[in-house]
């Protein structure tokens, strides 16, 4: 059963869509992460599901109940902020009592509630204490604290480890995930940073400009990216993506004749006789240097620069005009300008609708009727 | 091998700051404030330590008759009944008008919040503070008209209310009533806006925080938004208590008039800073009024460590 229910969720601010058609469900004990660039709405979306905030249109349902009008206070939502908004006149104690005091919880069972809450997250020892004193890891526990110690129906996390330190945030990742495997509590998260997403999520929902592009599991999301914006959002470095002409055999950059390259001698791709207005996806780390198989395809790289990263090295080059990045393992000296051939395995490569920048069946299996006829 | 670091390393002299050098700067720094100073020492400190020198003497403004007469001018204001009677007005109107003001400067801040930043709001928080730049003196007068027994404006509202009316500063019960709420309706205005520019500091997130935490209206006043603008709530109730000790036009004006000389009817309405006034500018006696004066200073000061001292435990400072 689902625990939050989105539908046709819209949110104007004055004349500007901020939400475009919202929906999507959150499972019992499952973790959604909410993705995107900053402004893409996705916080706006918490708001309103927080109750901070009223949609222009459309249902929130919690828990089989529709709160599209219900205030805050009815929704019993545990919400964690970005700067933690803890009372900064409480004491830690306070902090994470007040919410039981609001909703009249006996004062024993308070102080049980909030000792048990406090060991679980380890800050016991600052309980005495006001915000004030304590480091931004610990604000943030309590922070998460005071959202878990009500036993809310459904945890709503604005981006709350964009605060702290990489290392830092690292740990609370881990952590996080930790605590929701131990506590199952349904949790709405929301973040711009990828990694964290990904980490995080059983399912991730990608965001831009009010709409949700994608919903679906770190690796669905990751390996079948449903537009180009997907595909460059997630993953690091981002996908590569190359609007490219196809006739017969060869595949070239757009209107750059000279850099054009052979397909892979696959049996399946004799039907295709000429396409355009399609743009050619592989992530960086897809790509082989060595031992290149006759179903990979094989893309000429001029080298621009190497950046080395200990563990492994990203290369940067360009085939024809388009930059390309890719991964490489193992060093081996490269010079600028030097041409290196890429290759990626056929079923590595993803190609989008260059005008809609949608996903594009693959290649093989469809001969993409409706984009087939511009001469080259 | 590249020479970097010569090979022979001289250790410089420090170099002796010339007389002129060393205190050109504090020179310039005194000469900067001096103007200043010069006018603060001269204005306010000056006449306040002379008021203090004398409240020790029989002082007239022909200086050859003047004496040393240490505390008599305390002794002889102990044995005054209207002394006594002019500080318990003082505390009269203290006690009613700052928590009056207070609170409703509070309240009406908390309305006013809002609808901040809206246009209707800003209406309204210019039409709260207006009466605060109006020249108490002219003010007054009008307020003379609204308690006038006969046809002010302040018996019609009661009337309207279906309670009797009142002669407000003609009744000895009534007419400090009747300044304290010219006072409040005068100065309600500017603690309206200092709370206002406090709750606009509180974090929107916290409030938002309280929100989702399930507290409503009163919970979420008392435990979060009134503590996090205590120390204006503290600011206002110190300014308004010395303020308030310090009354003096209105209740001149006020009470002066057509109800003959000020702080009437039978002295209802003299407050300390009105005695002073009579004692020292129609009586003349100078040396009186200053120990009068004193006496305030020592109770303002009073008042205002005591406040600070139960402020300590109970204003909480970011």
């Amino acid at each position: 059963m689902s625990i939050i229910t989105v539908q046709n969720l819209h949110k104007n601010f004055g004349g500007t869509h901020v939400l475009d058609d919202i929906n999507f469900q959150v499972a019992e004990g499952e973790f959604l992460t909410i993705v995107g660039p900053s402004g893409c709405g996705k916080s706006t979306l918490l708001r309103i599901l927080a109750g901070l905030e009223r949609q222009t249109e459309g249902h929130v349902t919690i828990n089989g109940r529709i709160v599209d009008h219900e205030p805050p206070y009815l929704r019993n939502v545990g919400m964690v902020f970005q700067n933690y908004a803890l009372y900064p006149h409480m004491t830690v104690f306070d902090n994470l009592a007040f919410g039981m005091m609001a909703r009249r919880v006996p004062r024993p069972e308070i102080r049980k509630r909030v000792v048990e809450v406090a060991n679980l997250l380890g800050i016991e020892q600052f309980l005495a204490e006001k915000p004030k004193i304590l480091s931004g890891g610990q604000r943030q526990r309590v922070a998460m604290g005071r959202a878990l110690v009500r036993d809310p129906v459904i945890f709503l996390m604005d981006e709350p480890l964009s605060n702290l330190d990489a290392l830092l945030r690292e740990r609370m990742r881990m952590e996080l995930r930790h605590l929701h495997e131990k506590l199952h509590i349904p949790t709405i998260y929301v973040t711009h940073d990828q990694t964290e997403a990904m980490t995080l999520a059983d399912r991730i929902a990608v965001m831009k400009d009010g709409k949700v592009l994608q919903v679906g599991t770190p690796e669905q999301v990751y390996h079948e990216p449903q537009t180009e914006f997907v595909a460059k959002f997630l993953g690091s470095p981002p996908m590569n993506i190359v609007p490219v002409d196809i006739a017969h055999n060869r595949i070239l950059p757009v209107n750059e004749p000279g850099y054009v390259t052979t397909l892979p001698d696959r049996p399946d791709l004799s039907k295709i006789s000429r396409v355009s207005s399609v743009s050619l996806g592989f992530r960086p780390e897809a790509v082989k240097f060595v031992a290149p198989s006759h179903d990979d395809l094989k893309i000429p790289m001029l080298v621009d620069a190497i950046e080395t990263l200990g563990a492994r090295y990203h290369v940067h080059g360009h085939w024809g005009r388009t930059p390309l990045t890719v991964v490489m393992n193992e060093y081996r000296p490269l010079k600028r300008g030097q041409s290196l051939v890429c290759a990626i395995p056929w079923h590595q490569l993803h190609w989008f609708n260059h005008e809609t920048e949608s996903r594009l069946p693959k290649l093989a299996t469809e001969p993409f009727t409706n984009l087939v006829g511009s001469p080259l | 091998m590249n020479h970097i670091v010569p090979s022979h390393v001289e250790t410089l002299e420090p170099i002796k700051p010339k007389i002129w050098q060393r205190w050109r700067e504090p020179l310039v720094g005194y000469g900067l404030i001096l103007p200043s100073l010069w006018i603060f020492l001269v204005f306010y400190y000056g006449p306040a330590l002379f008021l203090l020198y004398i409240s020790f003497f029989h002082w007239s403004i022909f200086q050859n008759r003047s004496s040393f007469v240490g505390l008599h001018n305390f002794v002889i204001l102990f044995h005054q009944p209207i002394f006594w009677q002019s500080l318990l007005n003082t505390g009269y109107f203290v006690v009613a008008v700052v928590p009056v003001t207070t609170l409703l400067a509070i309240a009406l801040a908390l309305l006013l919040r809002e609808a901040a930043g809206l246009r209707k709001g800003k209406v309204a928080q210019t039409l709260v503070f207006l009466p605060h730049v109006t020249p108490v003196v002219a003010t007054s007068i009008i307020w003379v008209w609204i308690f006038n027994p006969n046809f002010g404006l302040a018996n019609v509202v009661l009337h309207l209310l279906h309670l009797p009316s009142l002669l407000w500063l003609s009744s000895v019960h009534w007419a400090l009533p009747s300044v304290m709420i010219y006072t409040i309706w005068h100065s309600l205005g500017l603690y309206t806006v200092l709370f206002l520019a406090g709750l606009a500091t509180i974090p929107k997130h916290v409030l938002e925080a309280a929100q989702v935490d399930g507290a409503r209206g009163w919970l979420t006043f008392r435990r979060v938004l009134w503590p996090l603008v205590s120390p204006i709530t503290f600011f206002v109730i110190v300014l308004a208590s010395i303020t308030t000790m310090q009354t003096f036009s209105q209740i001149y004006t006020l009470t002066g008039g057509p109800h003959g000389g000020a702080g009437g009817p039978a002295f209802s309405t003299t407050t300390d800073s009105l005695l002073i006034y009579q004692t020292a500018f129609l009586y003349l006696h100078f040396s009186l009024a200053s120990a009068m004066s004193l006496i305030l200073f020592v109770l303002i000061l009073g008042l205002t460590l005591i406040q600070k001292l139960i402020a300590d435990r109970f204003v909480f400072y970011r």
